[in-house]
């Protein structure tokens, strides 16, 4: 077996294995969301919520391939263009797509700029918005009812912050040197949700640092846990 | 009478028309359905030679088209649409099933109205989008 750009060819089959698998995951979202629509008819509402389910299922599915993709986009050292972008805007996008998510598990989102003139960084978008989506949608997932997340960013001298505060779960002293690792998930988010790849996190150190800049994260369980990152305004 | 049977009537008079160029035929097939529901006349091509020959025929007020085809890459084709001084008003929204970074800009410059990412779009989202231009 010979290694390109540190895949293996049983890594390259998989990758394609995942591309193969997307477009049927989403056709098939979209056939059922136009079942659930009504628009090939009336439904009961027992139906409608059965068919719901299989969307929601769907869509975890496709979020678990995209993970796959990406982690191995990493290990092919893929360098994905640059573009100029409007973080706050990015970020604004991003709180409003997990707003079903969070309203659903009753967690409020909240976000904070200071100061409001940020300037927009050269990054690569499409990881940029994986990234937050990543750690937003975690603090929501991983959070208690009532429960808050809070975002933050700001900007000092040549770097911009964005923080990421909730009041969940937490992570367990003894797990948390390996929560950047690949497929790591620490035992009490397992016992939470068992959905989940364990590649986040990973993904997004990977991202960050090819950035030139840094994640990390403190946390207490039981507690919350904040992640902050630091990239370099360039 | 359903809402697909008053639409059907209604494209008979005049709607907005939509030309598809998508090689995936389940997943061309129910954005099809979708949008006809929603009253347009839709198309689909799935090969490029089918898409130049509907193009002409059937003149589209929009196009939908996927930026992996087996035949020619979409940006080739995009760019030969708006060469075409009979075509380069015809509005297009281009599409991928991948996410690389810079497709959306490139879409844009070369004259594309929208960009999407397949799987990051419901059907909902695909029909404001239209709805936004037509």
């Amino acid at each position: 077996m010979t290694k390109k750009n540190n895949l293996t060819a049983r890594d390259n089959f998989f990758l394609v294995a995942a591309h193969q698998l997307k477009l049927p995951l989403n056709t098939l979202r979209l056939n059922l969301e136009m079942v659930a629509s009504g628009d090939l008819g009336k439904i009961n509402s027992q139906i409608k919520k059965n068919i719901n389910q299989a969307i929601k299922i769907d869509n975890q599915m496709l979020e678990l391939v995209t993970d796959f993709l990406n982690a191995a986009a990493i290990e092919k050292q893929e360098r994905p263009p640059v573009s100029r972008l409007d973080i706050i805007k990015e970020i604004k996008n991003i709180i409003q797509d997990e707003t079903i998510l969070a309203k659903r598990i009753n967690v409020s989102l909240k976000l904070t700029v200071e100061p409001a003139s940020l300037k927009s960084l050269s990054l690569p978008v499409v990881n940029f918005k994986e990234v937050i989506k990543n750690l937003i949608s975690n603090a929501i997932k991983y959070n208690r009812p009532r429960g808050s997340v809070n975002i933050k960013i700001k900007k000092v001298a040549a770097k911009v912050f964005i923080e990421i505060k909730d009041t969940g779960i937490g992570i367990p002293a003894k797990d948390q040197k390996k929560m950047f690792n690949k497929f790591f998930r620490a035992n009490n988010a397992l016992k939470k949700t068992t959905e989940g790849t364990g590649l986040g996190l990973f993904i997004a150190k990977s991202y960050v640092e090819s950035w030139g800049g840094r994640i990390n994260f403190t946390s207490r369980e039981n507690k919350g846990t904040t992640f902050y990152i630091e990239i370099p305004v360039k | 009478m359903t809402k697909l049977q008053k639409n059907k009537i209604k494209a008979k008079t005049k709607s907005p028309s939509i030309l598809i160029l998508e090689d995936e035929k389940y997943y061309s097939r129910v954005v099809k359905l979708k949008l006809k529901i929603e009253g347009y006349q839709v198309e689909v091509a799935d090969n490029v030679n089918d898409f130049w020959k509907l193009l002409k025929t059937f003149k589209p007020d929009l196009v939908l088209l996927d930026l992996l085809l087996p035949q020619q890459n979409g940006f080739e084709v995009l760019r030969m649409v708006k060469k075409d001084p009979l075509l380069k008003k015809t509005m297009v929204i281009v599409y991928s099933s991948l996410s690389q970074g810079d497709d959306r800009a490139k879409a844009l410059q070369l004259g594309a109205k929208d960009y999407f990412i397949k799987s990051e779009l419901t059907l909902a989202d695909l029909v404001a989008k239209i709805k936004n231009l037509i």
